[in-house]
């Protein structure tokens, strides 16, 4: 226990013994002492190749926002409207990637309301609406999402902006795709293309291949997500987007891994994290860290699974990341699971299948209950297995192909 | 590994700076970004222990919500619903008084959505507001607090609805609408008993006491923040009573006992650091370094406002941010470095702008006034100092409006 936490603690067991009764609270206050990584004598020494992507130090948000909001403040005046209602936006979005999720939002927000009280500039407010919705997003706010993308995409309809729809389309299938209907999902992604033609916007089109990538490997269509992939990569060399470049390497990762190709997974994860730890991108670290965790999980390896997982927590902590930190605790779940740790193994199943509900993660939700479903089997509580294996073959069964064999968080653009 | 991330961010800023800018503004924006960076650097050398134990403060966070994770899923599984829901009000309490204010939002959004409760449903809603209010976000925090009030009128519940008019008066504070602020903490007070209901109580006596120091009465003031003291040391609310301390050493900044002050704060700083109580350590620490200004120890005065401005940004308190900002535009001032003062107290103003501040909005045109002063740029002075004086003469505040009126008629020959 962190002795240093000391308050939170404190209030935190007080209102336990108010709720519980008085052996439960006394037995759960016992658990909850225990540390969900692994033991000091239980994890060796990390490898040089691994030390800098664990040891990566989160850069203080401060050291951003002092010179940012400089630069706010300062061009307010240098600048003309269009150019200083452009720049706003960029930094919005560096900031996003940055994983200062609240000041990105704040900016989105400051020039909303500018360009609101000003009645001009219709494509940047639309633009700045679905940098809203894409914040929301990211932290799981789904109806916040859905709402900001609706208002992105009546305002891009009544100036006719077929890319501005096909943002919004694209936004709609990541969303849909998030909550597990990937029919949905599909549905929208194809008409987002649809709606550009052969020569404009090189970068949404990258973006719609990238997601329609995620929902073929989800539904088992490897070759075509593949076709996705290596199309969204080569586009985003051309735009040289580093960005968003690495959210693609992270899928062909996810991709490998669902083929159990995990060595050309790890390989993927690596020029992932590398990209975006040379320019700070935390956005993208925390799932790719997820991902080579769940590898190392797979390659019986529990000390690196269990190193890279706590460094994830770290940053889904920051990001606000909800979707994360759920699958965060399934592979924790998974390392402690074969650590012969049941108990403690299936507490963090339950937390993960609990937080993928409460933010309505259909899929992940199935992965998780089909790990705490074995887990159960094989400590022969057969009948507790039943529950969550069934909702979880239900699920699958929709999806319409055989079980996923990997289930980690996708990263949509 | 700090240097080094922030130079390639600033990589990256120039970068897109250059893409806006003519040459000679990025030249010149460059030359502003850079000055404070230098300045900082001095200060951290010159830091000695006392100061240094102070700042020195441990964050974990992840840990925690570990914790609280775990905490909802195994009492999700042990208690009916409507018990684990009040649970859930409770846990959203803790987490926003630790700061935590993404994930107290989770959580009341979670309460919110599963009970069938009224009350329950009415106090998730006021946690939400309280959210919404900590964000700056006041329409819809206020919205939401109409919707807990309509729910606890019905029920009825007068502790629910005194609760409501104590946080619509912290909020219309906020705002700088002292007189609406005053009359709904009255209200609020009126719907209690007071020496039954001691927390809320004491609460109150806290806002008001507040209130009245704006308000230029810090007799008044400090009976109220003492009562209320009285009570948190009675009830052990150590959370409370540092906030206390705090507002009790602004009084005596305010009133220039500057020994009182730093009493005041020290004791704040050490029951806030104890407790870890993250958001009052922050206020304080900004409270310290206004009395260090005064005290003409600008080197501290930095170092405590960076240290402000840190947590302050982690925990997304932009109010606190806008002036802290305006603190480090003072010391600048003083330490005549006005082009990067003339930054900070622009950022300060832009950002109260932007949240509807009008107090604050005042009190940073009235430190603009003073430096373009010095400046020497008469009419940039008077366009701030005026502003500053129809706020104040707005809400009664005289003796500020005759400070502002003395420099107003004080125009220096240049």
């Amino acid at each position: 226990m962190n002795i240093k936490n000391k308050s939170i603690v404190k209030d935190l067991k007080q209102l336990l013994i108010n709720y519980l009764t008085k052996a439960s609270a006394k037995d759960f206050m016992k658990i909850l002492d225990e540390d969900i990584s692994l033991k000091p004598d239980q994890k060796p020494e990390i490898p040089e190749s691994e030390k800098l992507q664990i040891e990566y130090e989160l850069p203080k948000g401060i050291n951003y926002r002092i010179p940012v909001d400089k630069v706010i403040t300062y061009c307010a005046k240098l600048l003309p409207e269009d150019k200083y209602f452009n720049l706003l936006l960029d930094l919005s979005q560096l900031m996003f990637f940055a994983g200062e999720i609240s000041y990105s939002l704040e900016i989105a927000e400051d020039l909303l309301s500018k360009i609101n009280t000003n009645g001009k500039h219709a494509n940047i407010q639309a633009e700045t609406v679905l940098m809203i919705s894409k914040i929301y997003w990211s932290q799981a706010y789904w109806d916040d999402c859905s709402y900001y993308i609706s208002e992105a995409m009546s305002i891009f309809k009544s100036i006719k902006s077929e890319s501005g729809i096909a943002k919004c389309e694209n936004m709609l299938g990541t969303l849909y795709g998030e909550k597990g209907d990937f029919d949905q999902a599909q549905k929208h992604l194809k008409k987002a293309l649809n709606h550009l033609s052969d020569e404009d916007d090189l970068s949404a089109r990258a973006m719609i291949l990238t997601n329609l990538g995620i929902i073929n490997t989800i539904k088992g269509d490897y070759e075509k997500a593949v076709w996705n992939y290596k199309n969204a990569e080569v586009k985003f060399n051309q735009l040289n987007d580093v960005r968003r470049l690495a959210r693609v390497y992270h899928n062909t990762g996810m991709l490998y891994t669902r083929m159990e190709s995990y060595d050309a997974a790890l390989d993927e994860f690596n020029k992932c994290i590398t990209l975006s730890l040379e320019n700070d991108y935390l956005s993208n670290c925390a799932v790719a860290y997820i991902g080579k965790a769940y590898i190392y999980t797979k390659l019986k390896n529990p000390a690196l699974a269990d190193a890279y997982t706590d460094k994830a927590m770290e940053i889904a902590y920051k990001l606000n990341d909800t979707l994360s930190i759920a699958d965060i605790y399934k592979v924790k779940g998974m390392i402690q699971n074969g650590m012969s740790n049941f108990e403690l193994s299936e507490e963090l199943f339950e937390n993960s299948i609990r937080l993928n509900k409460d933010i309505e993660s259909k899929l992940n939700e199935a992965e998780s209950s089909v790990q705490i479903g074995e887990l159960l089997e094989k400590s022969n509580r057969i009948e507790e297995a039943k529950p969550y294996l069934k909702s979880a073959t239900n699920f699958f069964n929709k999806l319409n192909h055989e079980r996923i064999k990997a289930g980690l968080v996708e990263l949509s653009i | 590994m700090q240097k080094i991330a922030y130079n390639k961010f600033e990589h990256k800023l120039n970068k897109y700076l250059k893409e806006y800018l003519s040459d000679d503004s990025y030249d010149h924006l460059k030359e502003r970004l850079d000055l404070p960076e230098k300045q900082a650097d001095l200060v951290s050398e010159k830091i000695n222990e006392f100061y240094r134990e102070q700042l020195q403060i441990d964050k974990n966070p992840s840990r925690d919500r570990i914790r609280i994770d775990r905490i909802i899923t195994f009492s999700e599984k042990s208690l009916p619903q409507e018990k684990f829901c009040k649970l859930l009000v409770d846990l959203g309490r803790i987490c926003l008084s630790e700061g935590k204010i993404d994930l107290s939002n989770e959580i009341f959004r979670k309460a919110n959505k599963l009970t069938n409760n009224d009350h329950t449903k009415a106090e998730s809603l006021l946690g939400l507001a309280d959210v919404l209010s900590r964000k700056a976000k006041w329409t819809k925090s206020m919205e939401t607090i109409y919707e807990a009030k309509a729910l606890f009128k019905s029920i009825p519940d007068y502790r629910g609805l005194a609760k409501c008019e104590n946080l619509l008066g912290t909020i219309f504070g906020e705002l700088g609408d002292i007189l609406k602020a005053k009359k709904h903490l009255l209200t609020s007070l009126s719907l209690i008993k007071s020496d039954e209901d001691l927390e809320l109580a004491a609460n109150l006596y806290s806002n008001l006491g507040i209130v009245y120091s704006i308000q230029e009465s810090p007799q008044a003031s400090i009976s109220h923040l003492n009562r209320a003291l009285a009570i948190y040391n009675k009830l052990g609310n150590n959370k409370s009573a540092s906030e206390v301390s705090l507002n009790l050493g602004i009084v005596h900044y305010e009133s220039d006992n500057y020994d009182a002050a730093m009493a005041a704060l020290n004791t704040a700083i050490e029951t806030s650091k104890a407790g870890r109580f993250l958001s009052i350590l922050c206020l304080t620490y900004l409270a310290k370094a206004q009395v260090l200004i005064k005290l003409d120890d600008f080197y501290y005065a930095s170092e405590f406002a960076n240290k402000a401005l840190e947590i302050s940004h982690n925990s997304d308190d932009k109010l606190t941010l806008a002036d802290i900002y305006k603190v480090k535009g003072i010391i600048e001032r003083h330490l005549e470095n006005f082009a990067a003062s003339e930054t900070y107290l622009l950022n300060s103003l832009r950002i109260n702008e932007n949240l509807n501040n009008e107090l604050n909005v005042a009190e940073t045109s009235f430190e603009l006034g003073l430096l373009y002063e010095k400046m020497k740029d008469a009419d940039s002075k008077n366009i701030y100092l005026k502003r500053s004086r129809n706020y104040f003469r707005n809400i009664e505040a005289n003796a500020k409006v005759d400070i502002i009126e003395e420099l107003l008629e004080f125009s220096p020959a240049i």
